[in-house]
């Protein structure tokens, strides 16, 4: 219902928006949302000089950079205000106001549309579009939602579930699943996202159990099922439990024609027999149709192995470690709360992140990178092919990755396409990017930077949120201040000096980092 | 069989070091520049730079290879069927160049007939995947992954192989695709790069408004000026000297110095090397250019297209035999363009399935099951067609009409992985499969 009105005052602000967009060459909503963005504006950067207490400003980057993407011009300041905790709090909470220009950008892509109205609309949408605005969805609300903590669980899941847009018809499938099983429940009980994974048509699509069959199974779902998306690898099920867990799963599969792309449960081809998985000391008697895999799911969900799993994996993601203290108190918080995803992130965010000391470092992975990037900087983006482009070139184009486990976060995986960030970060300053703007001038005004080792401070305060000061930038500092000297001494402009000195900085090994 | 080292090979092996010599004069200082910073490539680490052309479309083997001692071969083919080597009423360049008495190259093949007859050149005959849809994208899609068909996991057998053997610190051009887009054989790795041409790898400057020649000296020293201050940067800036990000940047820049020293846009290759003037040929060009900058160039993989001849294929001349002809031209003018590196470089030519045993009413044939696969290299079991040929008999045939797949595209992959690639761990590569070892590439 909401969906309908909102896509009919929607259609009308576009029918307002007239002849300049039409020759623009630009249509339907892709029309109003130029539209949009004319009207609301880039969102107001608040530059400013971060907080004097360097301990406190270390502490609020590293909660900004690892429990969401990063902080933006002014985050670090609120967060030193209020204290990192409240601040983990807050986001727990899940009810930050979101800004109202964020959700214009975002709802009006098509795809976002259409996955709830009319799915099977996507069809006959052309490939390339559908993979931009997937991509664009994701990344424009990473850049500006202010529930970071909830974009970045979101990615978390989304590569945790992992889904290749590539294979079959994975492109059609995965806008609703990012909107219908990741993004509602990436805060809420597992046993939820879990379930709602296991009816997702892209998932099933993905890991072939639409080609599940009675006599003929096909177990890669339920393989990945217990090795990647609960119990893991090192909990002792053999192929029996494999093989037991694919018979529960035949005749979970996709409509095809009418309600094209639906999930279907297909009595016809579910093996109704009695199974016995030995690894779950579970009976399932014969005649149970559907409800056989809801049980393993059942089960599955609060196993104390898929608590340890779980929340190993979350602490690797937000700690770099997994301290046995904390990954224990994470996996009984999960199981006592009912597979609550926020009870097990507690103890890992208020215990592990601010209370422990120091977190191991962690790498940015592109999309990390590009989005803290385009935070820091303040930039207005439409999160479109342009910046996409350098996404792909740096390895992480988003719902591009074969193998059902993600993106790798290891830090060796990453070390090798350093190039295309640099061009990437170069690009960003100099505004070459095309649908992306940045306005350092008006970073310089904010921080009252007159003179060019200024101007240079200025903007390692902006780019890497540390004090000029700081000994962890001050070889970054000198070489960056030499680099100004020998382009001003060629005669360079000052526009383009602040602009290479942007890009370097957010090229630098210190930026590379989630610290 | 045996390993036949003719005097002919000692000789032309004496000829590609001296041909060598003058090369590694040429591009010594980026060289050494380069393998400085990377320690031993993969070559001086005993394995071979693995070049892997996948002929797309699906390319005739029955032509390619001819089984010209098989009378069902002319009974199917009365029209493109390639004559017999010893068959004196057609003119030389319409026979086939005898291999063993049973099997003749293509006459358009003849630049590779040398390295046959040196032993550097292997042939599998009858080779394919399980794929029976003889659907392109299926059949191309099982093979890039390295799947006997169908469903199975979705990254590809090189992305696996590297993943496998990747180190904490990697050369960003250890594995390189010649193409707009990673194929996908190499998905399921991070570290590797899809370019059109080796000069997109660098540093770019953004654009500047000033008018061109202005724009493109501008252009130069500010490309410059940021690369002298990166390498500062990335001299032990920010973190621990042993900070694996500072090592990464280091191996880019010392990657970025290699190409740009060998200098792409200018490459002259080594004399003799007489690429075709194509695609294919400066595609290469691209690899061997890698090759010489000892950039720690592990995988390359490369693409032509054209091999769906359902019409118009030709027998002697027309469209399949153009294509051999600059098939065959480039892998000579590459092999001699390496010169000793040639001996430290594996070359691959695959495609996704053959095409039917008898022609079509077209002048053309329909996708069929199996095809033939080249090895190329010092280190293949050359000089020989290695194949369990299912013969053209018609009971023999798949499916009514199509050359039975005898050998497993996958044996094959696996040899090359476990002995040239030097990786054991071919489970992780093949994951499910129990490859067949068929003595087709030599280990050491």
């Amino acid at each position: 219902m909401e969906g309908a009105r909102r896509r009919a005052s929607v259609h009308r602000v576009g029918a307002v928006a007239g002849a300049g967009a039409v020759a623009a060459g630009l249509t339907g909503c892709a029309m109003v949302r130029e539209q949009v963005r004319r009207v609301t504006g880039p969102l107001p950067a608040m530059f400013a000089p971060l907080p004097g207490d360097r301990r406190a400003v270390a502490e609020a980057r590293l909660v900004l950079q690892r429990a969401g993407f990063g902080p933006r011009p002014g985050d670090i300041a609120r967060v030193v205000a209020m204290g990192p905790r409240n601040y983990l709090e807050e986001q727990l909470a899940d009810r930050v106001e979101e800004d109202p220009a964020v959700r214009w950008r975002v709802d009006g892509l098509d795809v976002l549309q259409w996955q709830s109205e009319a799915p099977d609309m996507l069809f006959s949408y052309p490939d390339g579009q559908l993979l931009t605005e997937i991509q664009q969805a994701m990344l424009l609300r990473a850049v500006y939602s202010r529930r970071q903590l909830r974009e970045a669980l979101c990615d978390f899941w989304t590569n945790h579930f992992n889904i290749y847009a590539i294979k079959k018809d994975g492109r059609v499938l995965i806008p609703m699943d990012a909107e219908q099983v990741i993004r509602p429940h990436a805060m809420g009980r597992f046993r939820d996202l879990l379930f709602r994974s296991a009816h997702s048509p892209a998932m099933l699509a993905y890991l072939d159990n639409e080609q599940n069959r009675k006599g003929i199974a096909n177990e890669n779902y339920a393989r990945e099922l217990l090795e990647l998306h609960t119990v893991g690898v090192e909990s002792g099920y053999t192929l029996e439990d494999i093989q037991q867990v694919a018979r529960c799963f035949t005749g979970w599969t996709i409509r095809e024609g009418f309600e094209r792309g639906q999930f279907v449960f297909r009595p016809e081809l579910h093996d109704s027999g009695e199974k016995f998985i030995p690894f779950l000391n579970l009976r399932i008697a014969p005649g149970g149709g559907k409800r056989d895999a809801e049980a393993i799911l059942e089960r599955l969900a609060v196993h104390p192995a898929t608590a340890r799993f779980l929340s190993r994996k979350l602490c690797r993601r937000f700690l770099g470690s997994e301290p046995a203290g904390i990954v224990e108190r994470a996996a009984r918080a999960y199981l006592r709360h009912d597979t609550d995803i926020r009870a097990m992130l507690r103890p890992i965010l208020l215990d592990g992140l601010v209370a422990q000391e120091p977190v191991r470092p962690l790498i940015k992975r592109p999309l990390d990178y590009l989005v803290s990037a385009l935070r820091a900087l303040a930039a207005d983006t439409d999160g479109g092919a342009g910046v996409q482009q350098h996404l792909q070139a740096m390895g992480q184009p988003l719902y591009q990755w074969p193998l059902p486990d993600g993106y790798p976060d290891r830090t060796a995986a990453w070390t090798g396409t350093l190039l295309p960030r640099w061009n990437f970060a170069l690009a960003l300053a100099a505004n070459a990017i095309a649908g992306t703007r940045v306005d350092l001038q008006q970073a310089l005004r904010a921080l009252g930077a007159r003179t060019d080792p200024d101007a240079v401070d200025a903007l390692i305060q902006v780019t890497l949120n540390r004090d000029p000061e700081d000994g962890d930038v001050q070889l970054v500092r000198e070489r960056v201040r030499e680099h100004v000297k020998r382009a001003r001494g060629s005669g360079l402009a000052s526009s383009r000096v602040m602009a290479e000195v942007a890009g370097l900085l957010l090229a630098s090994p210190v930026f590379q980092w989630r610290a | 069989m045996k390993r036949r080292w003719t005097r002919r090979q000692i000789l032309s092996g004496a000829a590609l070091a001296a041909t060598g010599c003058v090369v590694a004069g040429t591009h010594r200082s980026g060289s050494a520049w380069a393998s400085a910073v990377f320690g031993p490539g993969p070559g001086q680490r005993g394995a071979d730079t693995l070049v892997c052309l996948f002929l797309r479309g699906g390319a005739d083997g029955l032509n390619m290879v001819v089984p010209f001692g098989e009378d069902d071969y002319y009974r199917l083919r009365p029209t493109l069927a390639i004559a017999p080597p010893g068959d004196r009423t057609q003119p030389v360049g319409a026979r086939a160049l005898d291999l063993d008495g049973f099997f003749g190259l293509h006459p358009a093949l003849g630049a590779l007939l040398p390295y046959y007859r040196d032993g550097w050149m292997a042939v599998v005959h009858a080779v394919g995947s399980g794929d029976h849809t003889r659907s392109h994208f299926e059949a191309m899609a099982t093979m890039e992954r390295g799947l006997h068909a169908g469903t199975g996991v979705a990254s590809g057998w090189l992305g696996r192989h590297l993943a496998a053997t990747a180190r904490e610190v990697e050369s960003p051009l250890r594995a390189v695709a010649i193409s707009d887009t990673l194929p996908d054989s190499l998905r399921g790795a991070t570290t590797v790069t899809a370019l059109q041409h080796l000069s997109e790898f660098r540093l770019v400057a953004p654009r500047t408004e000033l008018p061109e020649e202005a724009h493109a000296r501008d252009h130069q020293d500010r490309t410059d000026a940021l690369t002298q201050t990166l390498r500062a940067l990335y001299r032990g800036a920010g973190g621990a000297p042993e900070d694996p990000v500072v090592r990464g940047g280091r191996e880019s820049l010392a990657a970025m110095e290699a190409v740009r020293q060998i200098d792409p846009a200018n490459y002259r290759p080594a004399p003799g090397a007489q690429y075709p003037d194509d695609v294919l040929g400066r595609a290469f060009q691209q690899v061997a250019c890698l090759i010489k900058a000892d950039a720690g160039l592990e995988v390359a993989c490369l693409d032509m297209g054209g091999w769906d001849t359902h019409f118009g294929q030709g027998r002697d001349t027309g469209l399949q035999p153009r294509l051999l002809q600059i098939l065959g031209d480039t892998l000579a003018a590459f092999l001699t363009d390496l010169g000793p590196r040639a001996q430290h470089t594996t070359l691959l030519v695959m495609t996704e399935f053959g095409r039917r045993a008898y022609e079509n009413y077209s002048l053309g044939t329909d996708h069929g099951r199996a095809s033939v696969m080249l090895l190329l290299g010092a280190h293949v079991v050359g000089g020989r067609v290695h194949a369990e040929w299912p013969t053209l008999a018609k009971d023999r045939l798949e499916d009514g009409g199509d050359l039975r797949v005898t050998t497993d595209y996958r044996d094959v992959l696996a040899e090359v992985v476990r002995y040239r690639l030097k990786n054991p761990a071919l489970q992780e590569v093949f994951p499910g499969y129990v490859p067949r070892m068929r003595g087709v590439v030599r280990p050491g």
